[in-house]
């Protein structure tokens, strides 16, 4: 899409001031984080600033894998929970999207808006009950509560995003394919579901990033080290006030980092178009 | 056989119903009634709590702190609406007509600290709102000859706001440039031809066709932003003093370090009485438009 207007020099070359001070303003908060994370730091100089590097150096990485940084612990928990999470959450919303985009219950639009106005709820105003039931369940202090957790919190918007890309499958498929003797869950499973497969990358990635970076929940749930997630763990030794370990903090910080960065690097379509149809869904 | 159809379909959507029934609406409808009691974490009121009519919402009434938070949430929201969407518009203006070079480029940077993790954010501006010479944004101040600062200390509002500022603006530059390529070129065309100029198309024109989008941003990020825990807590974790307890930092406390589950859930309550206010204010707002 071409503008029609005549631009003058000067105004192109304030837009580009324009964003690239944006630009930098985005990318600077980022150098301390790898600086601190890859190079030592002269002797009496704080690792909270920015400093100029002595060497570079793996130190940091070893501390946060091998030593008192448990990032194998922390980022194998949050894998498993959020891995977890993210594929039941897909499993349950392609068969309820299925559902309510080919379904005529009377109460579905009811049911839809119910399940948009859940998405308003703050985490904040429910935690507390949350805890309770959680209790109840035996769930406190498991891993498995926290996945659960996730799932629930991924299904509502993951919900209207497959029932958006399933609605784009036509009709004629299925009925093609009922025609040929298939059942529901055949049509589902095998006409449906591959066509709708760019939706559910897009809805998978964005609740898996979502829940990476989930922190309130085992934060309230979590009690054993052992158990404890990525961010937490990183939280945790954020306020152990004696003598941070910057360098070491900030290696863990990338590690967690990892995943979010590489879906950004190579699904950033899905993720940008999945935050557009999320975003779309009120209509 | 479209009833047997749909039999068959409910079923398929009971795990989902099931899953929120339990973990979304139960602690919901839970919270309700336990604003009406003295429940407790631990102690004695935790087994022996008693049914409290209103008594806590009173209390909230004239709580100074809980209107402090609540004050305080309310202008976090709104300095945070008004720096992301001038971000957002900005770059969605400049990104959507031309051809530049280096624009997909410039679009991944924005659009990155999304994905950043809360926590991450937290300790990445930890190093950049730190005290003394070092800090980064001291740095760079200090070449207009400010005075180095503890910023989360002396100027804590404006700290995370400024976090935000940097870490979600990509949401709105993405809603806004989804809007503005969807305005149909001819449009911009008619207009350049009648004569209007770079304002003229941006008031008149361009912002009108997208307020859709707009409202639809605003309504999700001031719910979001009311019910903001996450980053604020991990970065002051509620202070200095009480200088950034937003609301949900003040339920958080009220349960888990004061153990009031009753009163928590009270102001809980309220917080969510406010959002669906403001959610239903852009409805309104969004329906009478179209």
């Amino acid at each position: 899409m071409t503008s029609q207007f005549k631009w003058k020099s000067w105004d192109v070359g304030l837009i580009y001031l324009f964003l690239i001070v944006f630009a930098i303003f985005i990318l600077i908060p980022f150098i301390w984080p790898f600086l601190s994370a890859f190079t030592n730091k002269p002797e009496n100089v704080s690792s909270l600033y920015l400093y100029w590097p002595e060497s570079f150096t793996w130190d940091h990485f070893w501390n946060a894998i091998l030593g008192r940084g448990q990032a194998l612990t922390l980022l194998r928990n949050s894998i498993a929970t959020v891995g977890s999470a993210v594929i039941l959450a897909l499993v349950i919303c392609s068969m309820g999207g299925y559902a309510l985009s080919r379904g005529t219950f009377r109460f579905k639009r009811v049911l839809m808006f119910v399940i948009l106005l859940i998405q308003i709820i703050p985490g904040t105003a429910t935690v507390l009950p949350f805890y309770l039931i959680m209790r109840e369940l035996h769930l406190i202090n498991s891993l498995t509560g926290v996945a659960l957790g996730m799932t629930a919190g991924a299904i509502p918007f993951m919900l209207w995003v497959m029932k958006g890309f399933i609605d784009t499958v036509p009709l004629e498929l299925e009925e093609a394919a009922f025609l040929d003797g298939a059942s529901r869950w055949q049509a589902l499973t095998q006409v449906v579901f591959p066509l709708a497969l760019p939706g559910i990358g897009a809805a998978a990635i964005l609740s898996f990033n979502g829940a990476w970076g989930t922190f309130f929940l085992p934060l309230i749930l979590l009690s054993d080290a052992e158990k404890f997630l990525m961010p937490l763990g990183l939280f945790r030794a954020l306020i152990a006030y004696t003598n941070l370990d910057y360098g070491m903090l900030n290696a863990m910080g990338i590690l967690y980092m990892i995943p979010s960065f590489l879906i950004f690097l190579f699904a950033r379509q899905y993720l940008i178009r999945g935050t557009m149809a999320g975003a779309m869904a009120g209509q | 056989m479209l009833h047997a159809q749909n039999r068959l379909l409910l079923l398929f959507l009971l795990p989902a119903l099931a899953m929120l029934l339990i973990f979304t609406v139960a602690p919901s409808l839970w919270a309700i009634y336990i604003s009406f009691t003295d429940l407790a974490l631990a102690g004695p009121k935790a087994m022996d709590y008693s049914f409290v009519g209103l008594k806590n919402y009173i209390k909230l009434f004239g709580d100074r702190n809980f209107h402090h938070s609540v004050w305080l949430s309310i202008q976090y929201t709104v300095y945070t609406n008004l720096g992301q969407f001038s971000l957002g518009l900005i770059a969605a203006l400049i990104l959507s007509r031309r051809k530049l070079r280096g624009q997909s480029f410039l679009l991944a940077v924005i659009v990155l600290p999304m994905v950043i993790p809360g926590i991450t954010q937290a300790l990445i501006w930890g190093s950049m709102l730190g005290a003394k010479e070092f800090g980064t944004l001291n740095r760079i101040v200090g070449i207009f000859g400010v005075e180095p600062i503890l910023w989360t200390r002396t100027l804590p509002m404006l700290s995370i706001v400024l976090v935000n500022f940097w870490n979600n603006s990509g949401f709105a530059m993405i809603l806004f440039l989804a809007g503005l390529e969807s305005i149909p070129n001819e449009v911009i065309e008619s207009a350049t031809i009648d004569g209007a100029n770079g304002w003229q198309m941006l008031v008149r024109i361009k912002l009108p066709l997208i307020r859709y989008v707009v409202m639809l941003w605003l309504l999700l990020n001031t719910i979001g932003l009311l019910g903001m825990f996450d980053l604020v807590f991990t970065l002051t974790r509620g202070g200095p003093g009480n200088a950034t307890e937003l609301m949900g930092i003040y339920i958080y406390n009220q349960g888990f370090q004061f153990f009031e589950l009753g009163y928590g859930s009270a102001a809980a309550m309220v917080m969510l009485a406010i959002s669906l206010i403001f959610a239903y204010v852009y409805l309104r707002m969004m329906r009478v438009d179209l």
